[in-house]
């Protein structure tokens, strides 16, 4: 796809990235990788450049739709950046918002994962059931398995809607905090 | 305390997640780092916006930590005692204040993040009228494998496993009165002089093969299929061919004795031990 010349020509669509967009357009909910491989009848790294593609374009094109990589999947959503002007249309629900609190344990279990609620109280030093069961409610934090400790206590993992609304498509993108842990280890 | 800090101070309690986040502000307050925390000034400032706040509801989360730093500012007042084996030391304090404000610092960087892409909308998959041709499996092979070989591991060791002490049993069920009586005679035959101890070694056989062995070789006597020699009180048995000796299957049909009450009879070592 190298010898694309003009800016105009490297806009056009390849027809694999066509039937990926048009698969993304069709499914709604995330496409993942190897349904893509299916789709096109072609290997995981080559659909792999079809989608890397596809991203860029929509990138580039700054439009009211964008294309998000969540995990090993892919999923349009309208681009955050329109939400206030969306609200003319819609109206706005309070739900979005979470307590400090229920902000604080979603990050301890983003980066802690599997974790039990009495490891997330651990770090907090307050007794988190509320906030725990908020982000459950909001589809943000699961269930996960049981821990292989006594009385085999829950294990609360983050979700894909936490990806999404991180705006990351891994656990890997989250804000690095080991840093500061090496720099701590350094001082003491 | 000073006064111009005790003016100063004026905590609301509810504003705070949790005792670690007062602790925070506190040392924040009064300029210090976490690693060099000044346990008694901070105890009692703690003390003492916990008891401006006198909301149970509240204050009862923070107890546990007033507690702690009580603790740690009686342990600095009294002499030292040898050993420190508690976990209420102030380097777990420390360490657990830290693990804290590596969290709370990352949480507005994370609420920011949140509060923007969460205004990203998605369309949720349509009920089209013809279903997916293909259903990505709810979890992978791997994932499949490793599950089932956790819960196999875990069942393994729930369960009383039986089967070793089962197959022992089943082999001392083996033990057969018929079977020895059998197995002398054809040594016999084999071999005109057969040491008792040979045919049962203590090393090769179980306790209930001997036993059983010993009073195959009674019977066998009886029937003067054999002859049995022993010049010493536990002395070796030497067993000879008797003047009724032949090979071939034993006829227990004629012999009520033998069949009612010997012929499947065998010796568990639960009995003989």
């Amino acid at each position: 796809m190298s010898d694309f010349g003009t800016e105009n020509i490297e806009n056009a669509y390849s027809k694999n990235e066509a039937i990926a967009e048009a698969l993304l357009f069709a499914s709604g909910g995330i496409v993942t990788l190897e349904e893509i491989c299916l789709v096109l009848k072609v290997k995981k790294n080559e659909a792999e450049n079809v989608m890397n593609r596809l991203t860029a374009k929509y990138e580039k094109r700054k439009g009211g739709i964008i294309l998000r990589k969540v995990n090993n999947g892919f999923q349009f959503s309208s681009n955050p950046e329109y939400y206030d002007d969306l609200c003319v249309y819609f109206q706005e629900t309070a739900t979005g918002n979470l307590s400090k609190a229920a902000m604080e344990t979603l990050t301890i279990i983003g980066y802690n994962q599997p974790v039990t609620r009495a490891g997330i109280e651990m770090v907090r030093g307050v007794n988190s059931d509320g906030v725990l069961a908020k982000l459950v409610e909001r589809g943000l934090v699961a269930e996960c398995g049981k821990a292989d400790s006594p009385g085999r206590p829950t294990l609360y993992g983050t979700t894909d809607l936490f990806l999404k609304s991180l705006g990351i498509s891994n656990l890997g993108e989250l804000p690095d905090i080991t840093q500061e842990e090496n720099e701590q280890e350094t001082e003491n | 305390m000073s006064e111009e800090y005790k003016s100063e101070i004026n905590i609301r309690l509810d504003v705070f997640e949790g005792p670690f986040d007062l602790l925070l502000a506190l040392l924040e307050r009064n300029k210090l780092e976490i690693t060099d925390i000044k346990i008694s000034l901070i105890a009692d400032q703690y003390i003492d916006v916990l008891s401006q706040n006198f909301d149970m509801e509240i204050a009862s989360e923070f107890l546990v930590m007033a507690s702690w730093l009580l603790h740690l500012k009686s342990k600095k007042l009294l002499p030292k005692p040898e050993k420190e084996e508690e976990e209420i030391t102030e380097e777990e304090l420390i360490r657990r204040l830290t693990q804290y404000k590596k969290y709370k610092d990352v949480t507005p960087e994370i609420t920011e993040r949140y509060l923007y892409w969460s205004k990203s909308h998605y369309k949720m998959p349509e009920p089209l009228d013809y279903p997916k041709k293909y259903e990505p499996p709810e979890i992978d092979k791997n994932e499949f494998a490793a599950c089932f070989a956790e819960v196999r591991t875990r069942y393994l060791v729930r369960q009383n496993d039986n089967r070793e002490k089962m197959e022992r049993i089943l082999k001392v069920e083996k033990v057969s009165l018929k079977d020895k009586m059998k197995q002398v005679v054809s040594s016999v035959l084999k071999k005109a002089k057969t040491k008792f101890s040979e045919l049962f070694s203590k090393e090769k056989s179980s306790k209930a093969e001997i036993v059983t062995g010993f009073l195959a070789l009674l019977e066998l006597t009886r029937r003067k299929r054999v002859r049995a020699e022993q010049k010493e009180n536990f002395g070796e048995i030497v067993i000879l061919p008797g003047e009724e000796i032949e090979d071939g299957d034993f006829d227990f049909a004629g012999d009520s004795e033998l069949n009612g009450d010997f012929e499947n009879e065998s010796f568990g070592d639960g009995l003989l031990s």
